[in-house]
C-alpha cells in the first residue's frame, strides 16, 4: 500500500516536472511543455492510464465545470459592474494579481541575477515586450535561441 | 471575420504558454488592446480578475476574453484555440507514453530536446 502510493507520489511529480514550469525553481524551465499546467497534466495521466480518450476525458473534465463558472461570474460582473463596490473589488483583485505577477519575476529571477549574459538577456526582453511592444511572437524565439547560444557558450 | 481571427491568434500563441497561460497574457493584452481595440485596457484588466476570482485554472481566463470579443462562440473559441495546438504537442510528447523512464529529469531532458540548460539552475 505504502509502495503504491509512493510509486503514484514518484508518477505524479515526474508528470508535473515534465509539463509544468514550477514557480521559483528555474531549474525546471526547460522541463516545461507549453500548455496550461493542469490541462497538460491531465492529458499525460489521461493517456497513461486509459489511452487516447482518457486524456480527451480528462482534459474535458478538467475544463468544464470551472468553464461554467467562470462565464457565470463573469455575467454576475456584468450586470453588478455600476455599483460602487463591485468595481472596487474587481479592481483590488486586479491590483493583487499585478503584484503576484510582478513577485514571480523577482523569484524567477533573482538565482540568475548574477550572470551579466542572464540580467542582459532578461532587460533586453523587457525593453522590447514592456516598452518597445513587440509581439511576444518575435521576442521569445529570438530571446529562446539567444539563450541556448549564451548556454552552450557557458556565458549564462 | 473576427472568429477566425481570435481562433487563429490565440492557436499561435498557445505554443508559446510555456510554464503556463500567465507567460502569454502582457502579449494576449498588446494584441486585443492596442493592436485590435477589441476591448479597454482597463475591461481586460476587470476580465483578469474575474477570472482570478474564479475557481479553476488560469487559462479559463481566456475564454473571458474570447466572450467580451465574440460572445458565446467567442470564448469556446479562445479556449480551444489556446489549448489544443499545445495539448496535441502534450499528446505526442514523449512524457505521456507509459515506456518513458520514471525519472523525470530523463523524460523531460528528451521532451525539451536538451539537458545543457540545465546549467541555468542556482548552486
Amino acid at each position: 500500500m505504502t509502495r503504491r502510493a509512493r510509486e503514484s507520489r514518484f508518477r505524479l511529480s515526474d508528470v508535473m516536472a515534465c509539463c509544468s514550469c514550477s514557480r521559483g525553481r528555474p531549474a525546471s524551465w526547460t522541463q516545461s511543455l507549453p500548455g496550461p499546467n493542469i490541462g497538460n497534466a491531465a492529458i499525460v495521466l489521461g493517456k497513461r492510464w486509459f489511452g487516447l480518450g482518457g486524456a480527451i476525458v480528462a482534459f474535458l473534465g478538467f475544463f468544464a465545470l470551472p468553464y461554467i463558472w467562470v462565464l457565470a461570474l463573469a455575467l454576475l460582473y456584468t450586470h453588478w459592474a455600476a455599483r460602487p463596490i463591485v468595481s472596487a473589488v474587481v479592481t483590488g483583485v486586479g491590483a493583487s494579481g499585478a503584484g503576484l505577477f510582478m513577485a514571480t519575476a523577482v523569484k524567477l529571477g533573482r538565482p540568475i541575477a548574477r550572470r551579466p549574459a542572464a540580467v542582459a538577456l532578461m532587460a533586453d526582453c523587457f525593453m522590447a515586450a514592456a516598452i518597445g511592444r513587440v509581439s511576444l511572437l518575435i521576442v521569445m524565439p529570438i530571446a529562446v535561441i539567444a539563450g541556448m547560444l549564451l548556454s552552450w557558450r557557458r556565458m549564462l | 471575420m473576427i472568429l477566425i481571427e481570435l481562433g487563429r491568434y490565440f492557436a499561435l500563441l498557445s505554443r508559446l504558454t510555456f510554464g503556463g497561460v500567465s507567460s502569454v497574457i502582457p502579449e494576449m493584452q498588446r494584441y486585443i488592446v492596442d493592436v485590435k481595440g477589441w476591448t479597454t485596457a482597463a475591461d481586460f484588466l476587470h476580465l483578469f480578475a474575474v477570472a482570478q476570482a474564479a475557481p479553476g485554472p488560469n487559462v479559463l481566463f481566456t475564454s473571458l476574453i474570447g466572450y467580451k470579443v465574440a460572445g458565446l462562440a467567442g470564448s469556446l473559441v479562445a479556449l480551444l484555440g489556446l489549448c489544443v495546438p499545445a495539448a496535441a504537442l502534450t499528446l505526442v510528447g514523449p512524457g505521456a507514453s507509459a515506456r518513458t523512464s520514471t525519472s523525470g529529469r530523463s523524460a523531460a531532458g528528451a521532451s525539451a530536446g536538451s539537458c545543457r540548460v540545465s546549467r541555468w539552475s542556482p548552486p
